[in-house]
């Protein structure tokens, strides 16, 4: 069988849980990890939450959506998840520029490990106090940067295959497998 | 819509560095409160990414005011000034060229308003802010001088730097630098950040630097932190230590990474060997997608 894996990641709040649940072909499946290190000794229970959606479209042709848990802070959940991905889409929300630090850490901590494609996916561009697709992309990864940009409904399916397709295209000319 | 926020979760040294990166156009208000609930607007306008003007007012008449008060324009001549409304060139460069002020002059004049006003905003922990594309810019305001929004915001950092960042905003000693690997700019770095510029080669802490160069560590802190927050330093998330964890799925524990939710995600079959898929897989793929729009 032969397996694409596609990782949807961004800050908090973003919609990545939403955008898999909104495609996948079957039920989400969301594992709770709970910590029992240090972190646990502060904190009774550390929750993390993993989003996995996948859909078949062939007899042996899969897709494999991976939602990165959504915590801020960086662990093996996310090193395991991103070094065997194929391409990533981080999701931002235009109008939670408080996120968007948060945002270009992820993207510095994805650089340091892999060298995949990736595209921004741009939510909430309808709320108020929404940044422009050009600005939260400056915000993000500057400019000169041939990263693709795109607007997003996670709640939408037709959004957000049209996202999935904006990546394939992207990742079929970044990679050019024969 | 467009770029808006509060300083106090967008510093305005990112606000800066986004308008220099843009090149923008336009006018950036700064809005922050005083003492008894009073509000004090800044306002300060670029061009192409380049600080041209700032003031407090937008009645176009700050800097004639300071000709007026720095004896180098009387006042008739100021109202006429004033009067005009559309100039072709800043009025800076005008007056220089009816030999009324000197380059001198006009070096002074931008000095006192725009470095000057722009690093005391850096004092300020919150207020609101929102850039305007649309806005002309304000001859009446201009001296002909203009500084990258960057240089600026170092400026700015470097003057109120210590008392205007928190201590947890600064990079903790353990944080590794790495140089940005976006686009190089020619920014005025002093002897101490061009140092610390040098050696963010992506290994090295900011302990690790701040043995190398014999410094204190909240100096160097300092410094990794104003070459973060321009854009020129990327500080590299560090990953959290591996927990000893367990996993439930749909209610089934299971003892360690092995467990049903990984087999089921596919996570514990992966091949990290595994890079790229075939192109025939792509394209059946996109027109799979496609036929679902």
């Amino acid at each position: 069988m032969e397996v694409m894996r596609l990782v949807i990641t961004g800050p908090v709040g973003a919609g990545k849980s939403t955008f898999i649940h909104t495609v996948s072909e079957i039920p989400v499946v969301s594992t709770d990890r709970t910590a029992t290190d240090k972190t646990a000794e502060l904190k009774k229970t550390t929750t993390v939450a993993l989003d996995f959606g996948k859909f078949t479209f062939e007899d042996s042709m899969t897709l494999y959506l991976y939602g990165t848990p959504g915590q801020s802070r960086f662990d093996f959940m996310w090193d395991l998840l991103i070094r065997r991905a194929h391409a990533y889409i981080l999701l931002v929300a235009a109008h939670r520029p408080e996120a968007f630090r948060e945002a270009r850490q992820i993207v510095t901590f994805m650089n340091q490990r892999v060298n995949i494609p990736m595209m921004i996916g741009v939510t909430h561009i309808d709320c108020e106090g929404a940044w422009t697709m050009e600005d939260v992309q400056l915000a993000i990864v500057g400019t000169g940067n041939l990263t693709p940009v795109i607007a997003v409904n996670a709640n939408e399916k037709a959004s957000v295959t049209q996202s999935l397709v904006a990546l394939l295209e992207h990742y079929l000319q970044s990679s050019v497998p024969c | 819509m467009g770029i808006a926020g509060r300083l106090s979760t967008f510093s305005l040294a990112e606000v800066l560095q986004i308008l220099d990166r843009g090149c923008k156009t336009g006018l950036l208000t700064v809005r922050v409160s005083l003492e008894k609930r009073r509000e004090q607007p800044y306002y300060i306008w670029f061009r192409q990414g380049q600080i041209v003007a700032a003031a407090e007012q937008l009645d176009h008449k700050e800097l004639l005011s300071v000709l007026i008060r720095r004896g180098w324009l009387d006042y008739d001549t100021a109202s006429l000034y004033s009067q005009v409304t559309r100039l072709d060139r800043p009025l800076g460069s005008l007056l220089k060229e009816e030999g009324v002020l000197q380059i001198d002059h006009l070096k002074s004049l931008f000095q006192a308003q725009v470095p000057r006003r722009l690093g005391g905003l850096f004092k300020f922990k919150d207020g609101e802010f929102k850039f305007d594309s649309d806005s002309p810019l304000p001859k009446l305001e201009m001296t002909g001088f203009s500084m990258p929004a960057l240089e600026a915001a170092l400026l700015g950092l470097r003057t109120h730097g210590k008392t205007a960042v928190l201590i947890s905003d600064l990079p903790k000693t353990h944080s590794i630098l790495s140089q940005a690997i976006r686009t190089r700019y020619s920014i005025k770095l002093n002897f101490l950040e061009q140092r610390v510029w040098n050696l963010a080669n992506g290994i090295l802490s900011v302990a690790e630097i701040a043995a190398r160069l014999h410094q204190p560590m909240d100096v160097i802190q300092q410094v990794s932190f104003r070459l973060i927050a321009v854009g020129l330093v990327e500080e590299v998330p560090i990953m959290a230590p591996s927990a000893q964890t367990s996993m439930t799925w749909n209610g089934t524990e299971g003892d360690d990474l092995g467990g049903a939710a990984l087999e089921v995600a596919g996570l514990s079959s992966w091949d990290s060997g595994e890079s790229t898929v075939s192109r025939s897989f792509l394209k059946t793929l996109i027109d799979f997608l496609r036929s679902k729009l």
